[in-house]
């Protein structure tokens, strides 16, 4: 019973800035052991959107829940379970890193004999290890990030909230830390925010779009690709009719070349299919010799998603 | 305790700034030359008072002039010793830490305020050391000393309260600080209203002023109605700093 109650249930988020509404009704759902990577053009929201559910910003409507507790009704037992590194970590420069972390551990209400292992746990999970004493002001920034990191983790919270958290490392440090979010994914639940679209199919279990303050597409990374329905073929024919005659196959939109004598249909999953096509291709004599639904990737979904939308807004604006 | 933690923080950072330490030394730098002008005027005012007969002794006149000129020294190193507190948290991106961790506001702004005192009572029991330095060729009035620096630390309380108000409104520091400078400027500017005006509009504006309830500590008195006003200024503000920090935070 308990193992079902989502680790993060945000129902009806609505934060406004005055007459901008940067979140507009956000529903989040997270569960243990998924990661869950939140995507989206800059000013979509997603920063709001953590900060409210990490409860650093008030929410102009909504409702959100930690571990079962309400961050309203019980915010110091709600955030006890939640971690929260924001875009820039939040540290100290004339601290060292044991003193900042001892600190932090303070905050969290630890006892004072847990504060030590705690902080050393958190450390080695960091990569931090040996650093006590270096003020973090004189750390590099990838090492600054890995103390905000263990700060986040240092109580042990069901939940993570990671806010663009490998932004401005290097191939190897972002690597590394993407290694220990998927290490935390299997025992907490992790939400975190990027622009990186590759970051998420390779640590993410689920992917939430958003895009002006709403989230516009939601699934899970292992079924992106069947989940978004084939509507574009990569065929390759030996004799081809040339792109007048490809497009005007019924239910076929607009028939491109590919290059080495393939051609990409684009058509209306409605109207036709993968099958249908082939069979007007062997029917008509041109010598079908490759035939393969494309899926769509992350980046086509990410394009499509919040492309479009911002069309629908043009218009609606015009 | 987490109150305390912050507080510990604070005051660690307060006393690591090269910034609070060139004030402290500014402050006391130019008190020590008030000091030593007023000690002066005593030695040459002795033997007059002392025909006189029933003068001030020397606690009771260099007293009141010391901590005077002191507290007037301190409004303007105030405003710098303030102004990070949460300014500082806020361009720093430090904020969140503290507004996501289990802790209530009141405790975030009590304990900074707590980690800011223990500066505080640095600078007021510098400015106390120095008649103390007369104490081995001086009989002191060790109770009138006393008054005197209670009253001055619950000055720069007060004024720290209120420093600690204005730097939750931005985040800019040097907002905050010169913010602060204007209110205790104005505050002192209305306390010397009571003898332009008159009664009883000079009393009324001048009653907000702290440095107009300074008066009876300087004579070594342990007034309470003076003590309720400070505690209510400093509530006050740090009350408005704690709504101010809700306001953001869920």
């Amino acid at each position: 019973m308990i193992r079902n109650t989502p680790l993060i249930d945000a129902t009806g988020l609505v934060r406004d800035y005055g007459a901008l509404r940067a979140v507009d009704g956000v529903d989040l759902r997270l569960q243990r052991g998924q990661v869950l990577g939140l995507l989206g053009p800059n000013g979509a929201g997603k920063t709001s959107t953590m900060q409210m559910i990490c409860g650093t910003l008030a929410p102009t409507a909504g409702h959100i829940a930690i571990d079962g507790v309400d961050l309203l009704e019980a915010p110091r037992r709600a955030r006890a379970a939640i971690g929260y590194l924001p875009e820039r970590p939040p540290l100290y420069p004339e601290m060292s890193v044991a003193e900042y972390l001892g600190f932090v551990a303070a905050l969290h209400g630890l006892p004072r004999r847990a504060r030590a292992p705690t902080r050393r746990r958190a450390m080695e999970r960091c990569g931090l290890q040996g650093m006590d004493r270096r003020l973090i002001g004189h750390l590099s920034r990838g090492y600054q990030q890995r103390v905000g990191l263990a700060q986040a983790i240092l109580h042990d919270p069901a939940a993570i909230v990671l806010d663009e958290p490998t932004v401005g490392l290097d191939p190897i440090q972002i690597r590394e830390i993407r290694g220990l979010i998927a290490e935390l994914g299997r025992d907490h639940g992790v939400i975190l925010s990027t622009h990186i679209l590759p970051e998420v199919q390779s640590v993410c279990s689920d992917v939430a779009i958003m895009d002006q303050g709403r989230i516009v597409f939601s699934e899970r990374v292992d079924r992106l690709g069947d989940s978004a329905r084939p509507d574009c073929v990569l065929v390759a024919l030996d004799q081809p009719p040339g792109a007048d005659a490809l497009s005007s196959i019924p239910g076929v939109g607009t028939a491109e070349p590919a290059g080495s004598g393939r051609w990409r249909l684009h058509f209306d999953a409605r109207r036709t299919g993968p099958r249908a096509l082939a069979e007007y291709a062997v029917g008509h004599g041109w010598g079908l010799s490759e035939l393969t639904p494309e899926r769509r990737t992350l980046e086509q979904v990410f394009v499509a998603m919040t492309t479009r939308d911002s069309a629908d807004t043009e218009r609606e604006a015009s | 305790m987490r109150l305390l933690a912050i507080a510990r923080r604070e005051a660690a950072a307060l006393f690591r700034s090269p910034l609070a330490w060139v004030v402290l030394a500014a402050v006391q730098g130019t008190v020590a030359f008030m000091f030593l002008l007023h000690l002066d005027g005593y030695l040459q005012l002795q033997s007059q008072l002392r025909a006189a007969g029933n003068g001030p002794g020397m606690t009771a006149y260099l007293v009141p002039q010391l901590f005077g000129a002191a507290t007037s020294v301190q409004l303007m190193a105030l405003p710098l010793l303030t102004m990070n507190l949460l300014a500082g948290e806020s361009r720093r991106g430090t904020l969140p830490l503290l507004l996501s961790a289990p802790v209530s506001t009141i405790e975030i702004v009590l304990g900074k305020y707590l980690g800011l005192l223990a500066m505080l009572a640095l600078l007021v029991v510098l400015t106390a050391c120095m008649p103390l330095s007369l104490a081995f060729a001086a009989d002191l009035d060790a109770g009138l000393l006393a008054g005197a620096a209670l009253g001055n630390l619950l000055f720069v309380a007060s004024g720290g309260a209120a420093g600690l108000f204005l730097s939750a409104l931005t985040r800019d520091p040097t907002i905050a600080a010169i913010a602060t400078l204007g209110l205790m400027l104005v505050l002192f500017l209305l306390g010397t209203a009571q003898d332009a005006l008159g009664a009883p509009w000079g009393a009324l504006l001048s009653y907000p002023a702290p440095a107009t309830h300074l008066a009876p500590f300087f004579r070594g008195l342990f007034d309470t109605r003076a003590l309720a006003f400070f505690v209510l200024f400093s509530v006050f503000f740090l009350a408005l700093a704690t709504r101010r920090l809700d306001h953001e935070r869920l």
